[in-house]
């Protein structure tokens, strides 16, 4: 982070309800084709391990 | 909102090869931010910044939904004997990217073959963005982002009859998840 981290843009009181997904990633997301990939299982049921290594092996 | 955090929030949330790059990375890293390059590093933590300081806003909970990819080896009418084995109830479960959601089911699966399952996801977290296309009379026309790392339980496998926007209905498989944090 950098010093400009923490200066406030003035005119951005409704930035979330201005700010539009592109049209790309709600086609990605939503369209015919798209959709997100499964979720990663880290736990199954009655286990206590984690289901998988955190991370891959190299 | 700092100047360079909603500046990477924009980069990342105006392009979908933008953010198809950086979830990539994030799922390739299971959500390990320190793996990631420098740059790529302090974009995501930017962003995360930008979401936190959405999510101070959210005081109940949402249900949102996100329709998910089957792997190439499933078969359409094996899906739900697919989510069975993989998301049994109690099946802890992350999201190492950034999610989008919606409020609406229907806008979720328009465009989706009836065999292509929904998360249904209820938590306290994300952000409300913009102004998706209103299908309903509602206020729930808001995307929905949903913070990467998101760690969620599996409660349910349902089929549900969901009305689309011709006043049709359809079957929808529906994986219920629940937020842990």
């Amino acid at each position: 982070m950098t010093a400009d981290d923490s200066r406030p843009d003035p005119a951005d009181a409704d930035f979330f309800a201005r700010f539009t997904l592109s049209d790309d990633i709600r086609a990605a997301a939503f369209g015919a084709a798209g959709g997100t990939p499964p979720p990663r299982v880290i736990r199954r049921p009655g286990r206590t391990e984690p289901d998988r290594p955190e991370k891959p092996a190299p | 909102m700092p100047v360079r955090a909603k500046a990477a929030f924009s980069r990342v949330f105006g392009s979908n090869t933008e953010l198809r790059s950086i979830n990539d990375e994030l799922a390739a890293n299971v959500g390990d931010i320190a793996e990631l390059d420098d740059s790529t590093r302090l974009t995501v933590q930017r962003v995360d910044r930008v979401i936190a300081m959405a999510e101070a806003h959210n005081i109940a909970d949402n249900i949102v939904y996100t329709p998910i990819q089957v792997p190439a080896g499933v078969n359409s009418g094996n899906v739900q004997g697919w989510l069975k084995n993989s998301f049994a109830d109690g099946t802890e479960v992350n999201f190492d990217r950034y999610t989008i959601s919606t409020h609406e089911m229907s806008q979720a699966t328009q465009h989706h073959p009836q065999w292509r399952p929904v998360c249904e996801i209820v938590t306290r977290r994300g952000a409300y963005v913009g102004k998706a296309p209103k299908t309903n009379d509602t206020n729930s026309n808001a995307d929905h982002l949903l913070p990467r790392g998101m760690q969620l339980r599996c409660i349910g496998i349902k089929t549900v009859p969901v009305m689309s926007r011709d006043g049709t209905v359809q079957s929808r498989l529906v994986l219920q998840l629940e937020d842990t944090q």
